[in-house]
């Protein structure tokens, strides 16, 4: 009977395995932010998405390069509390042949432990293209920092961060669920330098249709200025 | 014309004292780099949990700390570099400092901020180690010890949100306050 139920999970998982696509890639970041007076804040950043692999698990596929987009946003934060703030920015997303347009509204709270930092993040953006219908994404996504020595993160020390997300989308009438999960190794050069180095996994189209799974090698540059 | 004078000049005072920075950065420490003196104080508090030992530095200052949780409370024992022992500190809830005291602390926070939230408290004892021990082991009363209060508060001043460490005497006396550097978190915000 055992034997049996071991053979039948082989079965699933193969199959689920072998119907499910798969991308991967590099996904560079630079974040500057710039301090202002009474407790706002602008963010500014530049995220460029390039495709080294992609094809259905199982299959034999060689690495290709390929450009696919470049994400230039902005977002102006304002604290109100010690540790919550409201944000709203604009993002447009350079594609070859396209061009989209992204307004984003956040709410974060930022809370500390002892030796632990979470930040929850909950969002909603609308995305506009040329040809087809808005997108509407609603999103909650917590951060956990983890220093790696002493009880928080000082400059030229090492750090843990791993970010997990769900993000619903709406377009038209189709209705999606995107998960992801981005662990990092992170460096805090200097008080206002950090670079991190993670795995982007993010996993959608998993409700009605084949899972896609999206694999981006994340390598992150926060500035302050 | 006098009153006016010393209210602006408490006002001068008062501003200059909170915005006194603090910014620690702490470094775990092996327990081989510890001052023989401050590993003994430590053993004899006969912690059941885990001490974990940190090099403490602050603008002017360094010191090394010892933390632990003990009986459900945090506890923090500071030393200097030399081992000398400066404080211990276990944290506290509001309703744990006397009624008195907690009445003078409220009033002084209402009148400086009017609208402010607690994050920690710490009842804070220094003094002879010799008296401080067997007061910390429960074993004896002591007078010769000096407590005071720690508290960690947030609040919006000058149009921005803020964090301060005040320090208050056993009675509820202010003592003095800096204000707390906050960590940048850009990176987990964005």
């Amino acid at each position: 009977m055992k034997a049996f139920l071991v053979c039948i999970s082989i079965l699933i998982t193969s199959y689920v395995v072998a119907q499910s696509r798969y991308q991967f890639g590099l996904l560079p970041s630079v974040n500057i932010n710039k301090k202002l007076p009474n407790d706002w804040k602008l963010n500014a950043k530049v995220e460029s998405r390039q495709e080294l692999k992609s094809g259905f698990f199982g299959e034999s596929n060689d690495f290709q390069y390929e450009y696919l987009q470049t994400d230039i946003s902005g977002i102006a934060a304002k604290k109100i509390a010690v540790d919550k703030s409201l944000a709203g920015g604009y993002l447009i997303r350079l594609r070859e042949k396209e061009v989209l347009h992204r307004f984003i509204q956040q709410f974060i709270i930022v809370k500390g432990y002892h030796g632990l930092r979470l930040a929850h993040r909950f969002a909603t953006d609308e995305t506009f293209q040329k040809d087809g219908d808005t997108e509407v994404r609603l999103r909650y996504r917590l951060s956990s920092l983890i220093p790696l020595s002493g009880q928080s993160v000082d400059p030229k020390e090492f750090y843990v961060k791993v970010n997990h997300e769900y993000l619903n989308a709406w377009e038209g009438k189709d209705h999606d669920l995107e998960v992801r999960l981005v662990p990092h190794i992170g460096y805090n050069i200097s008080e206002s330098s950090k670079l991190e180095l993670g795995l982007d996994y993010r996993l959608d189209s998993f409700i009605d249709s084949s899972p896609r799974h999206r694999f981006w090698t994340a390598i992150n540059w926060y500035m302050s200025i | 014309m006098a009153k006016k004078l010393i209210a602006l000049c408490i006002m001068l005072v008062s501003f200059t004292s909170l915005a006194q920075a603090k910014y620690e950065k702490e470094i775990r420490l092996k327990e081989t780099l510890v001052p023989q003196v401050a590993l003994d104080f430590v053993q004899s508090l006969s912690f059941s949990k885990k001490i974990k030992w940190y090099k403490e530095i602050g603008i002017n200052t360094s010191s090394v700390e010892a933390k632990t949780k003990h009986l459900g409370k945090r506890y923090s024992v500071e030393f200097s570099m030399d081992g000398t022992l400066e404080d211990v500190e276990i944290q506290i809830k509001k309703e744990e400092i006397p009624e008195n005291a907690r009445l003078r602390i409220t009033e002084y926070f209402t009148s400086k901020f009017g609208k402010y939230r607690i994050n920690k408290i710490q009842i804070q004892y220094s003094g002879d180690p010799t008296v401080l021990l067997p007061f910390l082991k429960r074993e004896k009363v002591s007078t010769e010890i000096n407590t005071n209060y720690e508290i960690v508060v947030s609040a919006r001043v000058n149009r921005a949100y803020k964090k301060f460490e005040f320090l208050f005497s056993e009675k509820g006396d202010y003592l003095k306050s800096a204000e707390i550097v906050l960590k940048n978190t850009d990176n987990i915000e964005y």
